[in-house]
């Protein structure tokens, strides 16, 4: 997983919740790196699931609300780090450029990089499905980035997912616009 | 201690940034590193690519020298063009050709050079070659080079393309005027020749070595009714010709094979069954190594010719057989009207010595003329249709010139009194006293002259000149001339008078009679004997006919010419008894007056069967035989006198049957001697003369150990005439033996047959019935040639033994 990911997520605890909690994390958490993590680099994702059901514990949050609040958090910082992709006109067509343009310019940069695919299908002006599919099973986190999108394109949008299979691993989700 | 753990928080949180900063640093460096080799590589791979691309630049630099050079070097016409026909590059050999310098050309378009009749054409097909994308394209065509003259070349163009399409064409051209020119008049001299060859009307036929068609031009299959398809690798032999054909067919191309040409006709056998003949003249055929490939057979269907000719043969038979039923109608008419005739001559004889007065005897008198010209008329008509039919034959037997010619003016000399001309014969010194020919036809031409000359002549001279030209190789060539002062012939008539039926004049019938047979006669019977008969005559003053002929000469004379000279009437003949055999009561009434004047007695048979019954109970010295008679004729009872009642009687033929053969005919049904009717008294007493026999005298003579009997001689009474005649016959006979020994040797059958034919009348006279008919025999052999030899053998044995015998008399 991109170093990134785990570098926002603990500025995010830090901001959030502070620093002692962040220690709790890596210090409650036998973690590859002993919470030290480089934008740049490449650590496991179990490393993350960690130190996410660590926080849900300390905080007594669910695993599946913080990823989602991370996922709304993340996409800011995506958006302000690359604003080269985000040169669409609505969220749905930038949806649906994902896995056709910024996945794939992704790959480039970081050909190891393991990567989800959103198979999307617009249907009508006001309607789509994601078919997300991934081994990571962090459809909570693709969640929180759809509405981090749609905030950014300034909709307002009704997220459901529509099913569940292989525990997680390809849930097919369902976005209609309000008004 | 809130504050300390948020300071150790702090420190934790700084040492995980330094660590995090190291992490990134280090994995920074390590990307740069990456990124350096990654670089070096790349900078490595363009320095080599670099020198591969300046090495392959030189190759391609040297290789393309390499082209130009064999491009500049080539023989050949080689150029590029730019799709407008711009010159873009021309080779030395391309100027040299063209005649232009190689700036001229670059300036010029290609097609300039080429002729203005083609020029269309030409372009039309290269914008083809661009328009179908073809690749390479093959054209003859003339160009004009800068001198005017006309170059034929062959010209391959390859068109070149890059991606944008057709962009130029490499061409390579090659000057054929000379193969053109060669190609042109051998291809003119090949449709001259198939011209030629279709317009005649020859069927041509092609066979290889096997005789199996290859071709069949059209001719041929419109003669023979087949396509080309059907014929081709058929036989011929098999398809067109019958049995008897394919064996000259099989001839004839065995000829061919071997090299010879041959012209041969056969009936070709066509597809609907009909036949073609043709004739075929077939020469043999060889490839250009002269090696035999076959024969070429020409076909000129002469059918119709065959027909015209199976035409003309029907004709000629036909007329042929016309020509039979002529010469029968003559021989019979000859018959008819020579029975009256005889009445008419011999009853004028009887009448002269009744008593006549002076007018009685002048009327009797022209009534003997009429009839004796009359007779000469019908025997002018039997010859001329004997020689028309060719029927007249010339025989050879010795003669005695001056004689003949003598007894000739003798027979024009009463006319030439009354006509009050002098008859005058001359003779060279130098002829021989016999020669050898036809001499009752020479005599018979000599006659019609002599009477032409003393006809038409009144008081004047007719002379008979006979000369000796000159002698050779047994030879004696004579010329005859009869010379007159008579009206002559005008210059215009003088050469019709040879024609048949033609007279100088028409009045000159009127005026002295005649058929206008007689010089046409003589004529053909001159060129017979190998002669020409010619004419000067001058128109008032006379003629002169004169020929030449080539004679035989021989010793001595050997006829029975002087049998009859000097002849006088025997008057009385002692009672002989004669049977006279004759069915016309005119004719047998005229007979018995004359015989019966010369003291003999005469009975008479109406016919051959009654002749027959009183032979068997009665002997006569002498049968007259008629020839013509109902229930049976002459020949027939004459055979059954000789075969069945075995008597030896002379019989003596009374024929008006004068056409050729007919004394044959007598002679081989056992007769003795014939007389041609009419008959004067002179002749008839003296056949009676010759053949009467004195029984008594036949009776002590006749032996039957000797092979001679000189019965027949004998009873002529002249025991000087019998020396002579005997000793003649000893050297005719051994002349005649060694005539056919030789004869034997040389295989010559029909010279043994000729010659037994001429010594047979001698043999009838003085030898025995066996030995004539021995000698008969042989003459009239037809079988094989081995008998033949084995009868003349056992002939001449008998023959030497008689001549022997003949000797001791």
């Amino acid at each position: 997983m991109k170093g990134i990911v785990f570098t926002e997520f603990l500025e995010l605890v830090e901001d959030k919740f502070g620093l002692e909690i962040v220690t709790q994390i890596i210090e409650g958490c036998e973690l590859d790196t002993a919470g030290v993590y480089t934008s740049v680099g490449i650590y496991s994702h179990k490393d993350m699931f960690k130190m996410v059901a660590k926080l849900s514990e300390l905080k007594h949050i669910p695993v599946s609300e913080l990823l989602e609040m991370y996922g709304q958090y993340f996409f800011d910082v995506l958006s302000t780090t690359y604003p080269q992709f985000m040169d669409q006109p609505n969220s749905f067509t930038f949806l649906q450029s994902i896995d056709n343009y910024i996945h794939p310019e992704v790959l480039k940069l970081y050909p190891e990089a393991e990567l989800p695919s959103f198979d999307a299908k617009i249907s009508g002006e006001n309607e789509m499905t994601l078919l997300y599919q991934s081994s990571r099973k962090m459809s909570d986190f693709a969640v929180g980035l759809i509405k981090g999108a749609t905030n950014y394109f300034k909709e307002e949008v009704i997220i459901e997912k529509v099913s569940v299979e292989k525990e997680g691993e390809k849930v097919l989700i369902n976005i209609k616009k309000i008004g | 201690m809130d504050k300390d753990n948020e300071i150790l928080n702090l420190k934790k949180a700084l040492e995980r940034q330094k660590l995090a900063r190291k992490q990134a640093e280090s994995f920074m460096e390590s990307k740069s590193l990456e990124l350096y080799e990654s670089n070096a590589q790349l900078l490595n791979l363009n320095e080599s690519l670099e020198e591969e691309v300046r090495r392959r630049t030189k190759k391609i630099e040297e290789k393309e020298k390499q082209f130009k050079a064999l491009v500049e070097n080539a023989t050949d016409i080689i150029f590029t063009i730019d799709l407008n026909g711009f010159f873009t590059y021309v080779n030395p050999v391309a100027q040299k050709i063209a005649g232009y310098e190689e700036e001229e050309l670059l300036l010029m378009k290609f097609s300039n050079l080429v002729i203005e009749s083609h020029r269309e054409e030409v372009i039309f097909h290269y914008l083809n070659q661009i328009n179908q994308l073809d690749e390479i394209s093959n054209l003859d065509f003339p160009i004009s080079n800068k001198n005017g003259e006309v170059i034929w070349i062959n010209q391959k163009a390859r068109l070149i393309q890059d991606d944008n399409g057709p962009k130029e064409f490499v061409v390579i051209s090659r000057d054929i005027t000379e193969n053109k020119a060669i190609n042109e008049s051998v291809k003119q001299s090949e449709e001259k020749y198939r011209g030629v060859i279709e317009n005649l009307k020859l069927g041509i036929l092609e066979v290889d070595t096997e005789d199996k068609i290859i071709k069949a031009y059209p001719r041929f299959c419109s003669l023979s009714g087949y396509s080309e398809e059907e014929l081709v690798g058929k036989s011929p032999a098999e398809l067109f010709l019958d049995e008897s054909s394919k064996e000259i067919m099989k001839r004839e191309s065995q000829e061919r094979f071997n090299g010879v040409s041959s012209v041969y006709e056969v009936p070709l056998i066509k597809k609907d069954g009909e036949i073609a003949w043709v004739i075929i003249s077939g020469a043999p055929f060889y490839n250009s190594e002269g090696v035999l490939e076959g024969s070429i057979g020409v076909h000129l269907d002469i059918s119709e010719r065959k027909e015209m000719e199976s035409a003309l043969r029907e004709a000629k038979l036909k007329a042929e057989e016309l020509n039979k039923i002529k010469e029968m109608f003559l021989a019979n008419m000859s018959h008819e009207i020579r029975t009256p005739m005889n009445a008419i001559v011999g009853m004028s004889e009887l009448l002269e010595h009744t008593g006549l007065d002076n007018t009685q005897s002048k009327y009797l008198s022209a009534i003997s003329s009429s009839s004796k010209n009359l007779l000469i008329l019908i025997n002018d008509l039997l010859d001329f249709s004997k020689i028309e039919s060719g029927n007249l034959s010339l025989e050879m037997e010795s003669f005695n010139l001056k004689k003949l010619i003598l007894k000739t003016t003798e027979i024009v000399s009463l006319k030439a009194d009354e006509n009050g001309v002098d008859l005058i014969s001359r003779f060279d010194e130098n002829l021989p006293t016999y020669l050898k020919g036809d001499s009752t036809r020479l005599g018979q031409v000599l006659l019609n002259l002599l009477s032409n000359a003393v006809k038409f002549t009144t008081n004047g001279l007719v002379w008979i000149n006979v000369n000796s030209i000159k002698k050779e190789n047994n030879k004696q060539v004579i010329q005859f001339t009869v010379k007159d002062q008579g009206i002559g012939i005008s210059p215009n008539e003088i050469t019709a008078i040879f024609n048949d039926f033609s007279q100088a004049k028409a009045s000159t019938t009127r005026l002295y009679g005649g058929t206008g047979l007689g010089l046409s006669i003589s004529q053909k019977i001159v060129r017979l004997m190998d002669g020409e008969l010619e004419v000067k005559s001058e128109f008032g003053k006379g003629s002169e006919f004169f020929f030449t002929i080539a004679f035989d000469e021989v010793g001595e004379e050997t006829s029975e010419e002087e049998f009859h000279d000097n002849y006088k009437i025997k008057v009385d003949f002692n009672q002989a008894k004669i049977l006279l055999v004759e069915d016309n009561p005119v004719n047998s009434l005229m007979a018995t007056t004359i015989i019966e004047k010369w003291n003999c007695n005469v009975y008479l048979a109406e016919n051959g069967l009654e002749a027959i019954d009183m032979l068997k109970s009665t002997s006569y010295q002498l049968i007259l035989m008629d020839m013509t008679m109902p229930k049976m004729g002459g020949i027939e009872a004459s055979q059954i006198i000789r075969n069945e009642l075995k008597i030896e009687t002379p019989i003596v033929a009374l024929t008006a049957n004068a056409i050729n053969g007919d004394s044959q005919k007598c002679f081989d049904a056992g007769m003795n001697d014939y007389l041609s009717k009419p008959y004067h008294q002179i002749d008839l007493n003296r056949v009676l003369a010759k053949w009467i026999e004195d029984q008594e005298k036949a009776k002590t003579k006749t032996k039957t150990d000797t092979l001679y009997n000189l019965s027949k001689l004998e009873e002529m009474g002249d025991p000087k005439f019998l020396k002579k005649m005997i000793a003649l016959f000893l050297v005719e006979t051994d002349k005649a033996i060694v005539e056919i020994q030789k004869a034997i040797v040389a295989d010559d059958f029909k010279g043994i047959k000729a010659t037994a034919h001429r010594i047979k009348p001698s043999i009838n006279y003085l030898c025995t019935p066996r030995l004539f008919e021995a000698v008969k025999a042989i003459e009239l052999w037809e079988g094989q040639d081995l008998e033949l030899i084995a009868k003349t053998n056992f002939f001449l044995e008998e023959m030497q033994l008689a001549l022997a015998q003949m000797k001791l008399l």
